[in-house]
């Protein structure tokens, strides 16, 4: 059996690999392993369709969509975030 | 190959949001279960399905090029589950009635208690989170085994088939 205890991952990691799960970006076996998570946790489950309903919502965006402040706000954001 | 796949009611896969489709089409980057890894996996439904192509095995999966739905297995229903479920209680319990002083177990014993059918994975994995607790990873791999056997037995899932060797 391959989902020893102790290979487990917490939520706070899988919080952290939702991007790469939804990109495809994860190798195999670490995607095999957040999905066992899934199977057991419907926090992370919940979590999971809320990012791939916003993904979706939001990719329809266009850039005209938001007023010049708004984008300059976001994008000073982003970069703060990936600063940090 | 013949294989099994667990999803959530309508053929949904529990992770990718894609359904398996119930006319017989081939669904592309497919997940499904050997035997073996069964209890890993447990979800609402259960569904033979033949796979095609390369199939990879990671961490308790079988990831296929291609699969497609071959029928439900109708035995995995909630009078199923809940036999699934009182097993992996009683195992539980007797782990702890073996170790009464053991706080850990205490907590999954306690957990185990309030699993019903709809939580058959959970109870599952406690059983085998008990296992490790009491016997280490020896211990873990065969409660899981054991639970694996007990869904083969009970849903006939090795009967023969005409179309490819059951995994």
């Amino acid at each position: 059996m391959n989902d020893l205890p102790i290979t487990e991952l917490t939520c706070r990691e899988m919080v952290e690999l939702v991007s790469d799960y939804l990109e495809g970006a994860l190798a195999d076996h670490d995607r095999a392993r957040f999905e066992q998570h899934l199977v057991l946790c419907e926090g992370c489950t919940a979590y999971l369709d809320q990012m791939r309903r916003t993904v979706a919502l939001v990719g329809r965006l266009r850039d005209h969509v938001l007023d010049p402040p708004s984008r300059d706000r976001l994008l000073e954001t982003f970069r703060t975030w990936a600063g940090g | 190959m013949i294989a099994h796949t667990f999803t959530r009611p309508g053929a949904l896969c529990p992770f990718t949001a894609r359904t398996w489709p119930e006319n017989g089409d081939w669904l592309d980057a497919a997940r499904a279960t050997s035997l073996e890894h069964l209890p890993v996996w447990i979800a609402p439904e259960l569904w033979r399905v033949e796979l095609e192509g390369h199939v990879a095995t990671p961490a308790a999966q079988l990831l296929a090029e291609r699969g497609r739905l071959v029928e439900q297995v109708d035995a995995w229903d909630r009078r199923t589950a809940e036999a699934f479920v009182a097993g992996c209680i009683g195992r539980t319990i007797e782990r702890l009635e073996l170790r009464p002083d053991d706080t850990t177990l205490a907590l999954l014993a306690a957990d185990a208690r309030s699993c019903g059918a709809p939580d058959a994975n959970v109870c599952g994995w406690l059983a085998a989170r008990a296992a490790f607790v009491s016997s280490g990873a020896d211990g873990h791999r065969r409660e899981r085994e054991h639970q694996a056997r007990w869904l083969v037995e009970r849903l006939q899932l090795r009967r023969r088939s005409d179309i490819g060797e059951v995994v």
